[in-house]
């Protein structure tokens, strides 16, 4: 009788269940982790932060908000060839000079 | 028996384990965006540092008996008002150094002046934004005023030419009337 009861009984149900929904949750959390869309703009070296980084970058050193400018790593390169900051659409935002430094 | 039961029915923690699950996801995305802000800002201060410098570097004239000491001198000038920001602090890592594009060596005319690069982490975690550092280049180019050397060499450059002497030699000028 009394194995019949313990049997019958409804201990363990909920843990069960618990394992359960908590295995379908992290397969959820997976599959939105790996999922393209959170890549692109939340995942590691995702399309977001890479061009946040990127305008961050640009921005900072030029004050131009400008995507098509490519962010260089060795300044001096700069200095020898088209500076943005001085030059870019045919003007300049130095106050000296009117027109393009001679290279 | 009953001591178990009631350890496996209560549901204490259930919500404690979930809200600690998502808040942590929330909390990443939340501090990733509070680290791209203090970039920015501590950029800002980076910034606030070069340029200091670059002006100290324009108007310094310690009366150098030549042209090179006199730039020399401005450049250790530039530095030493650079290093009294101690922009490390707020960057991170070991403080960048100042670099100098000085008017007797460097070609470009309008890029005298100073900068600096240095690496920022960008964000706080590797899964979500990544958290590779960036490049971050402060540049400042306010030039150089001629030193008080440089105006006398100048001068007499132009009264040599005059006079066909040398700058040891004295040249009178004076105004006759035409």
């Amino acid at each position: 009788m009394e194995k019949i009861k313990s049997n019958t009984s409804e201990r363990g149900q909920t843990v069960v269940e618990y394992i359960f929904l908590t295995a379908v949750v992290v397969s959820l959390a997976v599959a939105v982790f790996n999922s393209p869309v959170f890549k692109r703009f939340l995942g590691k070296d995702s399309e977001f932060f890479t061009a946040l980084r990127k305008v961050f970058m640009v921005s900072y050193r030029h004050t131009l908000y400008e995507s098509s400018i490519n962010p260089s790593v060795n300044p001096e390169e700069d200095y020898t060839g088209v500076h943005k900051s001085y030059v870019g659409d045919n003007s300049t935002r130095f106050f000296t000079p009117t027109a393009p430094y001679e290279r | 028996m009953k001591d178990k039961e009631r350890i496996f029915k209560k549901n204490s923690g259930q919500s404690t384990i979930e809200f600690l699950v998502s808040f942590s996801v929330i909390f990443t995305i939340l501090l990733t965006f509070v680290r791209i802000a203090f970039n920015a800002t501590n950029g800002f201060y980076a910034h606030y540092a070069v340029f200091n410098a670059s002006r100290a570097y324009l108007v310094s004239d310690e009366n150098n008996n030549s042209i090179q000491n006199g730039d020399s001198s401005a450049i250790e000038k530039a530095k030493e008002v650079y290093d009294r920001y101690k922009v490390e602090y707020l960057i991170g890592g070991t403080r960048p150094e100042l670099m100098v594009n000085n008017p007797g060596a460097f070609a470009n005319k309008p890029f005298i002046g100073n900068y600096i690069s240095f690496k920022m982490d960008f964000g706080v975690s590797s899964m979500i934004g990544g958290k590779g550092p960036i490049t971050l280049i402060s540049e400042s180019f306010l030039g150089r005023e001629p030193s008080r050397q440089e105006c006398i060499e100048r001068i007499c450059e132009a009264f040599s030419s005059i006079d066909g002497g040398g700058c040891s030699s004295h040249t009178t000028i004076y105004d006759n009337g035409c």
